[in-house]
This record gives C-alpha cells, sequence and structure tokens, in this order.
C-alpha cells in the first residue's frame, strides 16, 4: 500500500514513468475485469483505458489510508456497466450476432474456460459482476458489495445465483463431469 | 444430514472458498438423487472456474494510455510523447499482434479532418445555386449588366408619356435617357429617377387608398357603416356616409399637405437638369 501510494504521489506530480508503472502494475486486473466483463478483447482494451485515464484525472481524491486496488475495481465497474448499457442501447445486426456466436461456437466449444465464458454473457450484469469479483479478484463478499454499493447479502445472494445460473447453461450444452474427463484423457 | 442443510453447507463452502468437502456431504449426496444434481452441478463449475482462472488473455495497455493521456494533456507533451515512441521499437501483444501506440480520438479526429473537403464542396454548390436564384435580380438578359440602371431607364418612357411635353430639348433627353449608357452612370440622374418613382408611388398609394374608401362606403348600408364608424358619440340623425367621407377628406388634408411640402423640397433639392420630368 506504501508502494501504492509512492506510485500515486508520483503521478500526482506529473511523473509520466510513475503513470506508466502504474499502468503497468494494474492492467491486468483492470483488463482482466473488462475482457470477463464485456466478453470482447477491442471492447475490454477500450474500457481498461479509459478506466486508467480516468484514474489519473481523479487520483487526487484517492484516500491514501484505504488501498488502491478496490478503488480501481470501483472505476472499472462503472465503466464496465456504462459500456454494457450503451451495447444494450445499439441496436445489433443479426447476422454480426449470429456470425459472433457461431464463431464462438467454432472456436471455444471444446475448451472448459471458454464454454464458461460464453456462459457468462448470458448472465444479468450484476450476477456477472459479482462472478467475476468472487472468482476472478478472489475479493471477499464484504469487498465486492463495498464496490458495488450493495450490501453482502445481496451479493452472496447474486453470487449463488449466478453459480446456479451458470451451471445450468454448461449442463444444457453437454458440459459434465464426466465429459470433462473424457476431454482431459483424450488431451492428455 | 437433510436436503436444506446440504445446500446451506454447500454455499457455506461456497463462500468460504472451501475445496475441502466435508464427508456428512459427500455421504448425502450419494442417498439423494436431488442432492447429488446439485453436487455434479457444483463440480462441474468449480473446474470450470479453475480452467477460467488459468485461460486470461494479456494486454499491454501503458502505450495506448500514456499516448492517450499526452493526447490530452496537450499538444506539447503529445509531440514529446510522438519523439519516445518513435525511438522505441514497436511492442505487440501477446498474439502479436501490434499494439496502436496512436490514441483512438487521433482516428476520430481524422475522420473530421476528411470530412472538410465535402463540406466546402457542399457550401461551393449551395452558393452556386444561391447565385443561380438571384441573378435574375441584377441581370436581364436583353439588357447590358448594370447596377439598377437597366431598371430607372426602363421605366422612364412610362412616366414622360403621363407628362407634357415642354419642348424638343426635353424629349431630347428623354430619348437620350432610354438609350444604354455609354459610361459609368451619374448618381444625380439615379437619384432624380428614384425621387420621381418614390413620389409617384406615394401619390398614387394615397389617392387609390382614398377612392378605395369612397368606394367601399357606397356599398355599406347606411346605419350598419355609421354604427360602424361612430358606435355613440354622436346621434343616428348625424350618422350619414357623405358627411364621413368629407370628414376622412379633412382628416387627410394636414397629411396631402407634408406630402407636398416635401415634393417641393424634393424639386428644389434635385438640379434643374435633372429634374425637369418632375
Amino acid at each position: 500500500m506504501n508502494d501504492d501510494a509512492a506510485l500515486v504521489q508520483r503521478c500526482l506530480e506529473g511523473d509520466e514513468a510513475g503513470m506508466r508503472a502504474l499502468v503497468e502494475r494494474y492492467q491486468g486486473i483492470v483488463f482482466g475485469v473488462c475482457y470477463r466483463m464485456l466478453g470482447q478483447r477491442e471492447d475490454a482494451e477500450d474500457v481498461a483505458q479509459d478506466v486508467f485515464l480516468r484514474v489519473f484525472r481523479s487520483l487526487h481524491r484517492w484516500d491514501a489510508e484505504r488501498p488502491l486496488k478496490p478503488w480501481l475495481l470501483t472505476i472499472a465497474a462503472n465503466r464496465c456497466r456504462t459500456a454494457l448499457e450503451r451495447r444494450s442501447r445499439q441496436p445489433v445486426p443479426s447476422e454480426a450476432a449470429d456470425r459472433r456466436v457461431c464463431e464462438d461456437g467454432r472456436s471455444r466449444g471444446s475448451e472448459l474456460a471458454e464454454e464458461l465464458q460464453l456462459a457468462l454473457a448470458t448472465l444479468r450484469d450484476d450476477y456477472r459482476m459479482c462472478f467475476v469479483l468472487f472468482y476472478e479478484q478472489e475479493l471477499s463478499c464484504s469487498r465486492i458489495g463495498e464496490i458495488l454499493g450493495c450490501p453482502e447479502g445481496t451479493v452472496k445472494t447474486w453470487l449463488h445465483r449466478a453459480r446456479k445460473e451458470l451451471a445450468e447453461f454448461l449442463t444444457r450444452r453437454g458440459v459434465t463431469p464426466a465429459a470433462h474427463v473424457a476431454s482431459q484423457q483424450a488431451a492428455g | 444430514m437433510n436436503c436444506t442443510g446440504f445446500e446451506r453447507e454447500l454455499r457455506r463452502a461456497v463462500e468460504r472458498r472451501d475445496r475441502s468437502v466435508p464427508t456428512d456431504l459427500r455421504e448425502h449426496a450419494a442417498e439423494c438423487p436431488r442432492c447429488a444434481a446439485l453436487w455434479e452441478q457444483h463440480d462441474v463449475l468449480e473446474h470450470a472456474v479453475a480452467a477460467w482462472k488459468r485461460h486470461v488473455p494479456a494486454a499491454d495497455l501503458a502505450d495506448r494510455v500514456m499516448a492517450h493521456w499526452a493526447f490530452d494533456a496537450g499538444a506539447e507533451r503529445s509531440a514529446r510523447l510522438v519523439a519516445v515512441d518513435r525511438s522505441q521499437p514497436s511492442q505487440s501483444d501477446g498474439n502479436g499482434c501490434p499494439i496502436a501506440a496512436a490514441p483512438a480520438r487521433t482516428a476520430a479526429s481524422t475522420r473530421t479532418v476528411e470530412r472538410k473537403p465535402g463540406s466546402r464542396i457542399m457550401v461551393a454548390v449551395a452558393l452556386a445555386v444561391l447565385a443561380a436564384l438571384l441573378s435574375p435580380l441584377w441581370w436581364q438578359p436583353d439588357q447590358p449588366p448594370g447596377v439598377g440602371a437597366p431598371r430607372v431607364a426602363q421605366d422612364q418612357p412610362s412616366l414622360e408619356a403621363t407628362r407634357p411635353e415642354p419642348g424638343r430639348a426635353e424629349v431630347a433627353d428623354a430619348v437620350v435617357v432610354n438609350q444604354p449608357p455609354p459610361g459609368p452612370r451619374e448618381p444625380a440622374v439615379r437619384l432624380d429617377a428614384a425621387v420621381r418613382d418614390a413620389g409617384s408611388a406615394w401619390l398614387g398609394l394615397a389617392s387609390q387608398a382614398g377612392g378605395t374608401v369612397r368606394e367601399m362606403s357606397a356599398f355599406l348600408p347606411e346605419r350598419a357603416l355609421a354604427s360602424a364608424l361612430r358606435p355613440d358619440t354622436e346621434p343616428a340623425a348625424s350618422r350619414e356616409p357623405a358627411r364621413w367621407t368629407e370628414t376622412l377628406q379633412r382628416e387627410l388634408e394636414p397629411i396631402s399637405r407634408d406630402v407636398g411640402k416635401a415634393m417641393d423640397f424634393l424639386r428644389e433639392a434635385v438640379p434643374a437638369g435633372n429634374g425637369r420630368a418632375l
């Protein structure tokens, strides 16, 4: 945390090397959340870039007594929600949507991880954010509640509903423990 | 353990990230088909999450974030950043794709610049159409182009025909006026024509208005006309249209005197040679 405070101080002084160091330190976390939430690399890169630009503009408001990572994730979560709302308002051509689904199915069908990423796209935004923060960032339910601005109990409810829906999706897609073991044996 | 206890313990294990499954949970799942299905789903999801967490795409955002930040900060900082970027070799992301150092807003600015020639063409076309529409106002094909000169010369014969000819010199002068001007137009002649036009128009308008009012009063019934013009101030016997028109003429007399004074002043102000037609 002290390291973060020193880095933030360099950024506030306009040190470009310090700003670059901050981006390099947290880009994996921020981009990971954005990619998990948005499901597309290009969109995730744009939103992650926007997150860091907003971080630079808002660094003077950061409380040095608190950890930097949850503050960054709060901004990332807000930007992802904004991007998802904007995306939901834009009409998606049916051909493009079909093509995306086909490409997803062709390239990810054999991979368990990509099956889960595909399943995540079907979740409600709140559920998805909760799931990503819990499993990707390994945050506690109380911390997720602080980031999302909701009670811990709500986070737990969202987490279990997300798990239930994901499991049902994977089951519908034919992903079972037996199939998983068989695919691992075939790969081995 | 019953099914409710099984679900509660399973949820706690998930929230605590506890991967060690108690034996009583396993025993209950082996006995209960419904809880066995829940356990199977939990197992699949745990495996999927483990694989999902390993599959993290890499991204190198430092260059583009700093480029965009420099772009926002100003031209000086942006130029400095471009110099730094050129001195460094091109970088690529995890998939071997080159990372665009230029900020996204640069592309938008380029599009804006590219739109400018089109807008200029549109403005030029609009101006050409406007000029084509307005050209009949100052140019007529049967007369040489000039600013206002042909119109004044065209109006001249009608004004001349309404007035008596004092002598040959005036006729010759009128013929000269009807011809196209050999050189630059004299301002005094144009002022003369303008004064004549304005005076004639004013007198014509005043006389026409008076005549129209008289004609209207003749068509209207006496009683209706009288009540409309003087509703309460006079008795019914005194409301006659003839008197009313006389009153109107009396009221118009000061205006007529003013117009006459103005015309006299204009006659005196215009030089004698040019104001002959008045």
